[in-house]
């Protein structure tokens, strides 16, 4: 019998006390007004900054690499070093989140997973107007394809519970609100 | 007596790895209880939610794995079934030799699944070059050794010891600074995942409703893994399916906190499947192997509460026991109070007969269970099944020792004999006296106290 | 209920129990064929050993009808929670714990002292059994102790953490006993505390064996006797 079957015959039946989940836990409210305060607050605690188009200008000195929206949208050039040489990526990110300083990118039309990931540094840019307060409300906005939440740098604690930022990632985030 | 396995493997452990596990255990439990505080205004309510989001999980399996197979395939994602690890193991390396018949790197992000059925052994005897690329496992890796938390799997080494081992293995001048051991595994592994044509991952949670594959995780070795190869293959406990994106967010922010005492983890992967048309990047093939492995023989049995699992290693950092002895000491890839139940559910009870008398039943584990697993409760039904299958020896006979409860007579008779007790030899004796005194009669006796009284 | 430890070493506790109870203003019964409420067996997975004493006690103390009070919450938890996990269709017997009951029951928010003699100022650790977390215990017991004017409560590092008994498991797993109630006795050295005082003997009981052994300048107590210290005999 093929495993497909074995597994789902031993599953036996749907259970009796079956249910649906109840609502959702409650969590903190967030005020709605100085999101992007308690952002700045948190993407600092975790080793992350908030940035302006002139310190843009001054990362950009660096090999790096932006996609096609970005550089459209920053009225730059498209493209730049190979992803893999880059020392700075430079993305634009579909949502902040408040409470957690997280951003949200999904891939699209053009885009590059690595953009994000591969650099030492990685610059997002984020409309003002695209903050949310939670993660749930986030959630309830999310794209179709693939997408990645980050919340600060790269970090391990791996060796003796010390804290070291930029292992595999970017040690370095900066987020610039446009 | 022979010594319990747990209390064998303790006698041997270096005081200076009892030393590690210890403050960066306990440390993780005080970094747990403030980042879930804030997390939460009630955080015993979230934790309920959230043990009944899984017990409808569990519930509901045979809807939500058809579910996540049909979402998961208009995705564009592969869905493979395995009976048992050996099935899983197979599955996994037929992709391996379709997409790279001449072997090369595998790359791999930390994953208890492929731990749970020794992957990387079969992998590597098959001819790949299996790479780990967690840090912490990377170092596991490197020393031929096994993980002993399922979070941090090198809790229970020194910074030292790595050091040694980095310079052994040639990544770089000497150095016991972490940043630049980290920079050193950092700028090592990047060759790797270029070279891999296949990365392998487990998965967090899998959701049904959308088909769309959770991959949470720090270092972002874990999304190299799973953007960087042509193929990436995922393989999932069949628990683990939830049934809707809006059940997300708590659970996400209950293992950040519960695991690593975050807010939120630095990188949540959300796959929907492989590379469109129109994007640059990322895998051109994704693979969910979805395993059982003795699952569904625990869904049907008394732990099945076990299966609520998160994987978020708490109950290890709160154990006092596991504070004393590492994971080694449970010899199973799930170590700690979670070990000490789903070791011997997975594999049998006759192969860990003991592992469940290595608690004190303090309940500490229960109590910062995000999930509410009443792990307690199963070490006590685990010992029971022990004993009624007669695969552990009791030292102390309690059949005798009960017979002499069910009476007032014969219990008055056997504490007037219990200071002759402290001259006979007894195994249990033994034990207690071997580290500390044994207690002896203080003060007034009560009985006579009250008989004078009355 | 007394306990099994307080009938074989540690009468004093169950007679303080018992004059902390009529303080109170409660009318004490003890049945003196009582024995043990099976938690031994129970928890070294001898379930069919733990019904016999199990059925014993209910025979005994539970048949009364009255609240049963016991100056621990290990045994408490034992008949309160455990019985029903051997008896399927069990409701939660009635018994609580000595601190539980003071406060939650009787409602008393500090202890009435009616010594003269006052005894000396004393720094005092309070270890929690993890039982006592098990069934529902607020800091009750600490409450009433810290209502005495002659003592100071003083916190220490990982107060939650077991002691490392778990009954047979001290003397089965006897080293990695040891080393978890060495932690608690660094840690409570470590708070400047002049003794122990908690509500479960088999903890102190452990923690003693400890204290001893290492020739340790401590002493432990149960919270009954403190109590019944502040009573004019």
């Amino acid at each position: 019998m093929p495993d497909r079957d074995l597994i789902l015959g031993a599953l036996g039946p749907v259970g009796k006390k079956a249910r649906m989940p109840v609502a959702p836990a409650p969590l903190p409210q967030l005020p709605t007004d100085a999101l992007w305060q308690l952002f700045t607050e948190r993407i600092e605690e975790l080793g992350g900054r908030i940035g302006t188009m002139e310190d843009l200008e001054i990362i950009l000195a660096r090999p790096h690499a932006i996609d096609g929206e970005t550089a459209t949208r920053l009225g730059r050039p498209v493209g730049g070093v190979p992803i893999w040489e880059a020392e700075v990526g430079v993305t634009t990110a579909d949502l902040a989140i408040a409470e957690t300083g997280s951003l949200i990118i999904a891939t699209g039309s053009g885009k590059d997973r690595l953009l994000s990931l591969t650099p030492a540094i990685h610059v997002a840019i984020v409309p003002k107007d695209r903050i949310v307060a939670t993660i749930t409300e986030a959630f309830s906005r999310l794209s179709d394809r693939t997408t990645v939440m980050i919340t600060g740098p790269s970090r391990t604690a791996d060796i003796e519970g010390i804290l070291v930022r930029g292992v595999h990632g970017p040690g370095d985030v900066v987020v610039i609100p446009v | 007596m022979n010594r319990p396995s747990v209390e064998k493997f303790a006698r041997k452990l270096p005081e200076e790895t009892t030393n590690s596990v210890r403050s960066a255990s306990v440390a993780k439990t005080g970094a747990r209880t403030v980042a879930l505080s804030e997390a939460f205004d009630d955080l015993g309510a979230a934790r309920t939610q959230a043990a009944q989001i899984k017990d409808f999980v569990l519930d509901n399996l045979p809807n939500l794995l058809p579910q996540l197979e049909l979402k998961c395939s208009l995705n564009g994602i592969e869905v493979h079934w395995a009976k048992d690890a050996a099935a899983a193991n197979k599955i996994i390396l037929d992709i391996c030799k379709t997409n790279a018949p001449d072997g090369g790197v595998v790359v791999k992000a930390k994953s208890m699944a492929t731990e749970e059925i020794h992957l990387n052994k079969y992998l590597i005897k098959a001819g790949y070059e299996v790479v780990e690329t967690d840090l912490g496992e990377f170092v596991i890796q490197i020393d031929n050794d096994t993980p002993s938390h399922i979070v941090t799997p090198i809790i229970h080494k020194t910074r030292k010891q790595v050091a040694k081992s980095f310079e052994r293995e040639g990544l770089g001048p000497y150095t016991e600074v972490p940043t630049e051991l980290a920079q050193q595994a950092r700028n090592h592994l990047r060759d790797k995942f270029r070279q891999a044509k296949i990365g392998i991952s487990g998965i967090n949670f899998a959701i049904a409703e959308s088909g769309r594959l959770v991959l949470v995780e720090n270092e972002g070795n874990n999304r190299l893994c799973t953007t960087a190869p042509d193929v990436h293959i995922a393989i999932m406990g069949l628990e683990k399916v939830l049934p809707n994106e809006t059940d997300l967010p708590l659970f996400l922010k209950l293992l950040a906190g519960s695991a690593t005492g975050q807010r939120m983890t630095t990188y949540v992967h959300m796959v929907s499947g492989p590379r469109r048309r129109d994007e640059k990047d990322g895998p051109k093939e994704v693979h969910l192997v979805i395993l059982d492995n003795g699952r569904t023989n625990i869904l049907n049995g008394p732990y099945r509460e076990i299966l609520r699992c998160i994987r978020c290693g708490a109950c290890l950092n709160v154990c006092p026991v596991y504070r004393q002895v590492s994971g080694h000491a449970y010899k199973h890839v799930y170590s700690g109070p979670l070990g000490a139940v789903l070791g011997p559910a997975l594999e049998g009870i006759e192969k860990l007969p003991d592992l469940a008398k290595a608690s004190t039943l303090c309940g500490a584990c229960e109590e910062v269970c995000p999930v509410k697993i009443p792990i307690p409760r199963m070490l006590l039904q685990l010992r029971d099944e022990a004993v009624r299958k007669g695969l552990i020896k009791e030292a102390i006979p309690w059949s005798i020792f009960a017979m002499g409860t069910t009476s007032g007579f014969r219990w008055r008779m056997g504490l007037k004999l219990l200071p002759m007790a402290g001259l006979a030899r007894h195994p249990a004796k033994a034990g207690w006296e071997e580290f500390k005194d044994l207690p002896k009669k203080e003060g007034r006796d009560f009985r006579k106290w009250w008989n004078a009284r009355s | 209920m007394l306990t099994c430890l307080c009938d074989s070493f540690y009468g004093e506790a169950g007679i303080a129990t018992v004059r902390v109870l009529e303080h109170a203003g409660c009318e004490v019964i003890f049945d003196n064929d009582q024995t043990c409420c099976g938690q031994p067996p129970f928890n070294s997975g001898d379930w069919s050993a733990a019904r016999l004493s199990a059925g014993h006690l209910m025979r005994t103390v539970l048949s009364h009808g009255d609240p049963v009070v016991t100056p621990s919450a290990s045994c408490a938890a034992m008949v309160r929670e455990c019985y029903p996990i051997l008896y399927s269709d069990m409701a939660h017997p009635k018994v609580y714990e000595l601190g539980e009951y003071l406060v939650q029951h009787l409602r008393m928010k500090s202890w009435p002292v009616t010594v003269k003699q006052k005894p000396k100022p004393v720094k005092v650790a309070f270890h929690t059994s993890c039982h006592g977390r098990g069934i529902g215990l607020r800091g009750e017991q600490q409450q009433l102790v810290a209502s005495l004017p002659w003592v100071e409560l003083v916190p220490f590092e990982q107060g939650d953490q077991c002691c490392g008994f778990g009954g047979a498991f001290a003397a089965t797993h006897g080293s990695i006993s040891a080393g978890i109630g060495m932690e608690k006795l660094k840690n409570i050295k470590d708070s400047g505390a002049d003794i122990i005082v908690g509500g479960d003997m088999g903890c102190l009981m452990q923690l003693n064996g400890l204290i001893t052994r290492h020739k340790m300048d401590l002493e432990v107590r149960h919270f009954s006797q403190l109590l019944a210290e502040a009573i004019e005999p």
